[in-house]
């Protein structure tokens, strides 16, 4: 156990240093893993450049929902009614909803064909957290919303890889 | 060395040193859904909907030719005035991006992040299809690099139990 004032191989579990008396309380204990593992398990989500959310109204139709998607090039839209978030309708719901019967996009409401009250983040939870959301769940995004319910954000699976991504580079 | 075998020694391994080091096919991938050139798209659609598919891969025998995913369902179909008969090449990414199985998943990141993938085949000897690693493979693997940490932590730290749970 070397002192960090000065630099003296004390006895391991050695509570102030033999030779200058540094105190050396604290150092043998079990401390986070570094690098990576560290980042991810006390980085919070809002690290993240959270994406703002493009949210639709429960009683839009679903054709609406899939032009707001090609139009900002993205993989889902929130479902929101009064400020507060009640659902989430991404490209598997389109996949999984719209194929098949013959569907009219423009009379379907997104409340027949959204995810009702879908697995949210919160700011402050961690990016590991974040990732075994999306893990155990099989979500490529997570709604990001306030204590109260009104959405901030999604987060991407591909933006916590490219923030691992950026760590690991520098 | 296998990915359990890995994650068991999980303790010596940083997340970042078994992302660079761990390849492609140690993950447990699941297999391709293929369809042949000259599928209609509805044909596709469908096939992907029964089989809950992320993405199909269109070959001509063996060889790869394209790739369409579920983003192209949106992008490309759903509400849109398209011939649901017409084949699936005049849908497809041609030629895409393509790995091998023993490349790393360091290598897969890197694409996915790049070009914005998230599927990338996987062949060998050129152009022949095994299969297909996805950004939901490689957060898998992540997630089981450090599982007991994750699973004992609150999801926020300000949340921790006043009494025991259950007590």
């Amino acid at each position: 156990m070397i002192c960090p004032s000065c630099g003296h191989d004390n006895l391991p579990g050695a509570e102030v240093c033999a030779h200058c008396l540094h105190d050396l309380m604290g150092l043998d204990l079990p401390q986070p893993k570094e690098g990576l593992q560290r980042h991810l398990m006390e980085d919070p989500v809002r690290a993240l450049p959270l994406r703002p959310p493009v949210t639709i109204s429960p009683e839009d139709p679903v054709g609406q929902a899939l032009q707001l998607m090609r139009q900002h090039r993205i993989g889902s839209v929130l479902v929101v009614e009064g400020g507060k978030l009640v659902g989430i309708f991404t490209e598997r719901g389109a996949l999984l909803q719209l194929v098949g019967a013959s569907v009219d996009v423009n009379a379907l409401r997104m409340r027949e064909v959204m995810t009702p009250q879908p697995v949210v983040l919160h700011e402050d939870d961690t990016l590991a957290f974040a990732l075994h959301q999306m893990s155990i769940g099989g979500f490529r995004r997570l709604p990001v919303v306030r204590s109260d319910g009104t959405p901030v954000g999604v987060v991407s699976i591909k933006d916590i890889l490219r923030y691992i991504f950026t760590l690991c580079r520098t | 060395m296998n990915t359990s075998e890995r994650a068991s020694e999980g303790t010596n391994m940083s997340v970042e040193d078994a992302l660079r080091e761990a390849r492609i096919h140690e993950l447990p991938l699941s297999p391709a859904t293929c369809v042949a050139m000259g599928t209609r798209v509805g044909e596709v659609l469908e096939l992907m909907k029964r089989k809950r598919a992320h993405c199909v891969l269109v070959c001509e025998g063996e060889r790869l030719r394209g790739i369409f995913t579920e983003r192209d369902v949106v992008m490309k179909v759903l509400g849109l005035p398209v011939d649901w008969e017409a084949p699936i090449e005049s849908f497809m990414t041609s030629s895409p991006v393509t790995l091998r199985p023993e490349d790393r998943i360091w290598e897969a990141m890197r694409l996915m992040d790049e070009g914005g993938y998230r599927h990338i085949p996987l062949v060998v000897e050129g152009e022949r299809v095994v299969g297909v690693v996805s950004v939901q493979d490689i957060v898998d693997f992540l997630a089981e690099h450090f599982p007991t940490e994750v699973f004992n932590l609150p999801p926020r730290s300000d949340q921790v139990f006043a009494a025991p749970d259950g007590a």
